[in-house]
């Protein structure tokens, strides 16, 4: 959008105001020195290139080559991660720990991360709210800290992940805030890579899950590898002994009743006060249920009058329990979760796909693979797509200013010189290809285009226009008069994103300082391409159809003073 | 080839070999595990656990009384497994936890009397038990 406005104003705006405002200005041709300097330098410098190309070539086609090398150590991430200054903890302890043990362990932790320089506050939430989101138990806590601007980030993070580490019989994780959201909304969960088992026991499920973790778990660069909480907790179950109940004249439902009641609590009414509606609940007292024996001596009536307990009416024992169900698409389900730094997500991706491949599920079984690699992969696509139309639009442009679908070609082809500045210069930089570096790849090459353009336009103008015969004359006169405009632009867009380059990667710049990298990069490798090797290779490979060799008339324009 | 591009292609294979050489020594670095937990003879599993862990999680210890025949102490000490059988965490070397089987005859306010169990004297973990019943079921590992 800001091309299409700057390409407008250039062509209405520009002129008008310099009718206005140069109108009565005197035109002096007055010429910059520095210009004069580099014109007469460049001049010996391409003259002598273009009379050996051959040394010119073999430099681009190494630079090339480099690149190529290159790519493949780059890492490829979705997004950048952002160097948020808030963190979240999760902190949650075996099913089955009591409120009270996850006040003090949360407690312990808070003061002791309290104690990191830089850490500025802290504070935790356990278990489930009334009106909460998320359905969780008790043993669910959240711890979140946030740091200060003028801390070193990364000693921080990783003071704070020492500390949490130390930590062990509880999961564990330090996370970012947008990080962790994203995660949820593209897995469900807060991870980046999540493998879901789905099917119906949870028995096998388990096993499963346990059988991909112990196969993943060493891989390269994986971490905090880990199954969902999906364990056995102890649970009380009555179960009523139905011919001692017989005997004492007592109905299994009212056993039933009466323990629900002395266990759980029944609500008997309501009471309005102060606004608010607060519910009347009839229950034992604590000591008479806090433990399976005072449960066994729960007293209830028989018919006869006598008081029978409720351990000779009903066998009352200790049962494991599944804590928690999971369900996904009408199917229960257990997840094995893993953290990835960004740039190896493809890499480890493909890895536990292909270490799964040779896991054997049972019919009705089956593994799918969520999280950002999926969203990346969708996304790198779109890309592709995008980026063979923008190419196919450019080489359209390029015939169109030179009309020649050779010359257009030739352009095309150069286009990879200046890819590959982005490319080391990434290298160099953050070694990871993101989302920035996509756009400032794709940035580059139409500031590549558009530099070959002028170049190759003037000479084609010199030719038809001003009458000079396709040669080495006209090719070095060509380049010497562009070489002003093409440094200046090149220069002005520099500028540009020097800034962003120089800032670094602070927070705030994450996107925007990998693509001003890129885009530096790029113009470096494309200008020297554009004032070097274009010149040489138009020389060659640029002559027009029809055209004779030197000495000879030009069959259009204006009959030179040469004759 | 002229003498000064021969040097030109000479660095540039350099910079390409060394570019390769460097993306290659990628440093590992090894995260050592907290808490290890060793199966012994009998099914028990003995937790070990680095120093400064056994402070954070705040492991406390409380000693068994013995009170006219019958051992008492706090009932915080039990640890109930998947079947309701109770057990309680010692500690047989500093950093080092086991559990061991505890009958409970009864259990009166906050107190807990039992006969058959760790002897009288024994260090029971009271506070940070929940913690290493999480590291044996393998939370967080």
């Amino acid at each position: 959008m800001a091309i299409l406005a700057s390409m407008i104003v250039a062509m209405t705006v520009t002129p008008a105001l310099a009718l206005v405002m140069l109108s009565k200005v005197p035109l002096e041709r007055r010429v910059s020195p520095i210009a004069v300097w580099l014109q007469a330098r460049y001049e010996m410098l391409l003259s002598r290139i273009i009379d050996n190309p051959r040394n010119a070539y073999l430099t681009v086609g190494f630079f090339i080559a480099l690149g190529g090398l290159v790519v493949p150590f780059l890492g490829q991430g979705l997004f950048p991660s952002f160097k948020e200054r808030d963190f979240l903890m999760h902190w949650v302890a075996k099913p089955g720990t009591s409120h009270r043990e996850m006040l003090r362990i949360s407690i312990e932790g808070g003061k002791e991360l309290l104690t990191i320089p830089g850490v500025r506050n802290f504070g935790a939430h356990v278990g489930q709210g009334t009106l909460a989101d998320e359905p969780v138990g008790m043993n669910f806590g959240e711890n979140w800290i946030s740091i200060e601007r003028s801390v070193d980030y990364d000693k921080t993070r990783a003071a704070v992940q020492e500390v949490v580490d130390g930590y062990p019989g509880l999961y564990r994780d330090v996370q970012t805030y947008l990080k962790e959201r994203t995660k949820e909304v593209l897995t469900g969960t807060g991870h980046g890579l999540v493998l879901r088992i789905s099917g119906d026991d949870l028995g096998i499920l388990r096993k499963k899950a346990n059988e991909v973790k112990d196969l993943i778990d060493d891989i390269d660069d994986i971490h905090g590898v880990h199954v969902d909480l999906v364990l056995d907790i102890p649970q009380l179950e009555i179960k009523v002994d139905l011919a001692a109940a017989l005997h004492y004249g007592i109905k299994p439902g009212d056993v039933r009743r009466a323990a629900s009641t002395y266990i759980a609590s029944e609500e008997a009414g309501d009471i309005w006060r102060g606004g608010k509606n607060i519910e009347v609940h009839v229950w034992s007292s604590p000591e008479h249920r806090n433990s399976i024996n005072s449960v066994k001596d729960l007293l209830l009536d028989a018919n006869t009058g006598e008081r029978v307990r409720l351990g000779d009416l009903a066998t009352v024992q200790m049962r494991p329990t599944p804590n928690i169900i999971l369900r996904e698409a009408n199917s229960r389900r257990v997840d094995v979760s893993a953290d990835v730094p960004d740039s190896e997500l493809g890499r480890v991706a493909r890895e536990i796909e292909a270490r799964v491949q040779k896991v054997e599920f049972p019919i009705g079984y089956h593994a799918e693979l969520l999280g950002e690699y999926k969203e990346r992969q969708a996304a790198s696509r779109r890309l592709q797509i995008m980026s063979i139309g923008s190419l196919l639009i450019i080489l359209l442009t390029l015939q169109t200013a030179f009309r020649s679908w050779r010359l257009a070609t030739l352009v095309m082809l150069t286009l990879p010189f200046a890819l590959v500045g982005g490319f080391l210069a990434t290298a160099v930089g953050d070694a990871v290809i993101s989302l920035g570096t996509l756009v400032g790849l794709l940035t580059v090459v139409g500031i590549a285009a558009r530099n070959g353009i002028l170049l190759i336009n003037h000479c084609q103008h010199l030719e038809r226009y001003e009458g000079m015969t396709f040669g080495r004359a006209l090719v070095l006169r060509g380049a010497k008069e562009r070489l002003s405009p093409i440094l200046m632009t090149s220069m002005a867009t520099g500028m540009g994103v020097l800034p962003l380059v120089v800032a670094g990667s602070i927070p705030g710049n994450e996107i925007e300082h990998p693509m001003a990298v890129v885009i530096l990069g790029g113009l470096v490798t494309s200008t020297v391409l554009n004032l070097f090797v274009v010149p040489s290779l138009y020389l060659r490979f640029g002559r027009p159809e029809g055209a004779s060799t030197d000495g000879a008339q030009p069959t259009t324009g204006p009959i030179s003073a040469t004759g | 080839m002229q003498y000064n591009s021969r040097w030109a292609v000479a660095v540039v294979v350099m910079a390409a070999l060394s570019l390769v050489g460097c993306s290659e020594a990628v440093v590992k670095e090894v995260k050592s595990t907290p808490a290890t937990v060793k199966k012994m003879d009998g099914g028990i599993n003995r937790i070990t656990l680095v120093e400064s862990s056994t402070k954070r999680l705040g492991i406390e210890f409380v000693e068994v009384k013995s009170q006219g025949g019958k051992l008492e102490a706090p009932y915080d000490v039990v640890v109930y497994d998947n079947f309701g059988k109770e057990w309680v965490y010692t500690s047989p070397e500093p950093n080092v936890f086991t559990r061991t089987p505890i009958k409970i005859d009864s259990v009166v306010g906050d107190t807990l009397y039992f006969s058959e169990g760790p002897p009288a004297g024994t260090k029971m973990v009271i506070s940070g038990a929940a913690e290493l019943l999480g590291i044996e079921a393998g939370v967080g590992q």
